[in-house]
């Protein structure tokens, strides 16, 4: 490889994306937009509607003395919360009621097996999540006190006493840190731009085949694989630019919430580039026809956006749709993006590079392929 | 020194010929006209040089290197400035042109001015800053040659270079052509346009149906042809008085026709009687208006060779 030539059409590439105003306006202001109409629109799903007022929860009790005991303790716990609770002895009257109903979840606690069911209402996923997690941590503190009790009684009064076990530790819920309206959409919004590079890829080598300069620079004594990779090079660094510009406007004019961790973000967010630009290039040299190849492009992007919830959160599109969510690689990288920035939590972040990056490879080496064989 | 040496060279796509078993060798300092109608192979010819179409069969050689070879060193010696105007909108004439020439190896202070030399050259100095979007045809394949020429290549192809532009930028292109060849350039020209290929093309090889059909100096190729010159005498007096019979008398005369005011008189090649027939008119008291000397010219040798016009 040539690192002079490739230079030069690295150079040349950015040149002229830079100079593609039309193109750079509606990679960055497109989403500015829309996050602000999104954010603006969309606030009453998010940030203050969190906020725990009142969380009415239903339950049927037809659990065994112990546990029926420990539930009444829970709930007398929990109603310090906020959260409120209804009994109700039918069963089915009760899951309807959460799926109907205000009310934020339906416990159903059984005996013989001894078991706790939740049925969450997604439109109240603050308040549903929040009783699964107090709930999580009752069932993890009964069982602890039930294997004491079975194993070695004297020591019961001390572990009922240990502050350490406490019957309604928040684990992981920061009421602080749940994404506005304006946060939310600040990431999806991003990731969706992101996405559409696939657009500023495809057209950097369509334009080249189009304008017949790309059988030009293929006279001149330069290799197929230094064009392929200035050329790609060359839109990456574009997108991320523009991505950058988005990511920093939210941040600073729109107050976004980024949480304190930006690099993990921006390596998502660069191997995003890497993958779009590397799907749009793909497209642009096995399928000829440019009408075709847009379609392609301009379907499947906002379908796998949507899949990834950037349009609305996918807590809330329901279980079949989130099922199939798995197959938008802008699913993962939201779910990347949100865990690092609400959680701290950092697990989500290879496998989202990890699946940009393999995406990556397939498209530039199907493209490679395709290029090595183009006949003029 | 032979700058170029095809030899054998076949091309098929599926079950097309397009260029069927040719050889050709281009001289250096030659300006060397390929002529032929659409679909000939001139083009495919010229890719499998430039080694943007992989030959089926035969060899390339250019200034004595394989193409398929040494594809990137034969590359380095060729400018091609192709049928399709191939320029960036978006960059100005001078990036277009460093940007080209810069894929030759050029680089820096040496690049920049050799750019300007190009610029200079094709006449689009004072646009080195200009975005060519509103350029005219004409000034758009001044550039795109401005392009072709900026590394100094020994060797220059120009694909059909003067296509859809004023008869103005195409007399600047064709003394451009000229100029290249005077400062040591040989060029490989192709064209439909049988004059242009006429007026400055040294050696002339006629492509049809993906062969070469006739090679040779434009003199060469029409003697093939014909042995006969003709001349078309215009009278302005009374045309009926022209006795076809006395004219066919004088010496080399073999046919005359009359159509309205021009008796067309075919005479041998290689007798000179045109003062016995002026002579012939003025004493018959026929006054002429005008002589044209007609000699056959490229078109009517593709027209005798493949039974069509150029342009069909």
């Amino acid at each position: 490889m040539n690192i002079n030539n490739m230079l030069k059409i690295f150079k040349k590439e950015l040149l002229q994306n830079l100079r593609e105003t039309k193109g750079n306006a509606m990679m960055v202001l497109f989403p500015i937009v829309l996050i602000v109409i999104l954010g603006t629109a969309l606030s009453t799903m998010f940030g203050k509607d969190t906020e725990l007022d009142v969380a009415k929860v239903l339950y049927t009790n037809q659990a065994g003395k112990e546990l029926a005991a420990g539930f009444e303790s829970f709930m007398e716990h929990a109603g310090e919360l906020g959260i409120e609770f209804e009994e109700t002895d039918d069963i089915e009257a009760g899951i309807g009621s959460v799926k109907h109903a205000g009310y934020s979840c339906y416990v159903l606690l059984k005996d013989d097996p001894q078991e706790i069911i939740l049925y969450k209402n997604d439109r109240y996923y603050f308040e549903a999540n929040l009783v699964e997690i107090i709930l999580h941590s009752f069932v993890g503190k009964y069982n602890a006190i039930s294997v004491v009790a079975a194993e070695n009684p004297a020591m019961l009064e001390t572990v009922m006493e240990d502050p350490e076990i406490d019957l309604l530790e928040l684990k992981s819920l920061d009421r602080e840190r749940q994404p506005s309206s304006m946060d939310y959409y600040s990431v999806t919004m991003l990731t969706m731009i992101l996405f559409y590079s696939a657009m500023t890829g495809y057209w950097s080598v369509k334009n080249e085949q189009n304008l017949k300069t790309g059988n030009r620079i293929l006279c001149s004594p330069v290799h197929k694989s230094e064009i392929l990779t200035a050329k790609v090079m060359g839109s990456i660094i574009v997108t991320i630019i523009q991505g950058f510009l988005v990511l920093v406007f939210s941040r600073f004019v729109l107050n976004a919430y980024w949480g304190a961790n930006i690099w993990p973000i921006i390596a998502v967010i660069i191997s995003e580039a890497i993958m779009a630009v590397s799907v749009g290039v793909g497209i642009a040299f096995t399928v000829r026809n440019e009408a075709a190849s847009s379609s392609i492009l301009n379907t499947v992007i906002p379908i796998f956006v949507f899949f990834g919830g950037g349009y609305v959160p996918f807590e809330v599109l329901g279980e079949f749709l989130q099922k199939i969510s798995v197959i938008s690689p802008i699913r993962w990288m939201n779910m990347a993006i949100f865990n690092v920035v609400y959680s701290n939590d950092f697990s989500h972040v290879p496998v989202a590079i990890a699946i940009n990056l393999v995406i990556a490879v397939i498209f530039i080496t199907v493209s490679s392929l395709a290029y090595r064989k183009e006949a003029v | 020194m032979k700058v170029v040496k095809i030899s054998e060279l076949t091309k098929k796509y599926g079950d097309i010929i397009a260029v069927d078993n040719i050889s050709l060798e281009i001289e250096e300092g030659e300006i060397f006209g390929l002529l032929g109608p659409n679909g000939a192979g001139k083009s495919t010819t010229i890719n499998m040089i430039t080694g943007l179409v992989s030959m089926d069969k035969g060899k390339i050689l250019v200034m004595d290197k394989d193409v398929k070879k040494n594809s990137n060193e034969t590359k380095k010696n060729i400018g091609i400035v192709p049928q399709d105007i191939a320029i960036y909108e978006d960059l100005t004439c001078m990036e277009n042109v460093m940007f080209f020439a810069g894929l030759y190896g050029l680089k820096g202070s040496e690049l920049k001015r050799q750019a300007e030399e190009a610029l200079e050259f094709t006449g689009l100095k004072d646009k080195a800053k200009s975005f060519p979007k509103g350029f005219s045809g004409g000034m758009k394949r001044r550039l795109n040659i401005a392009c072709a020429i900026a590394h100094k290549p020994k060797l220059i192809i120009m694909d059909e270079p003067t296509v859809g532009i004023d008869p103005q930028s195409r007399n600047h292109i064709l003394q451009s052509v000229k100029m290249l060849n005077s400062m040591g350039s040989t060029i490989i020209y192709t064209s439909h346009y049988m004059e242009e290929v006429e007026e400055i093309c040294t050696r002339i090889a006629i492509m049809d149906h993906g062969k070469v059909i006739a090679e040779g100096t434009n003199e060469e190729l029409k003697s093939i042809i014909t042995d006969k010159n003709s001349v078309w005498i215009t009278v302005s007096g009374p045309v009926e008085k022209v006795d076809k019979e006395q004219l066919k008398e004088i010496y080399g005369v073999s046919s005359v026709d009359i159509e309205e005011n021009t008796v067309k008189i075919s005479s041998s090649r290689d007798v000179s009687n045109l003062d016995k027939i002026i002579l012939y008119f003025t004493k018959n008291n026929i006054p002429i208006r005008n002589i044209e000397s007609k000699t056959p010219d490229l078109e009517t040798v593709f027209l005798t060779l493949t039974g069509r016009k150029l342009r069909d």
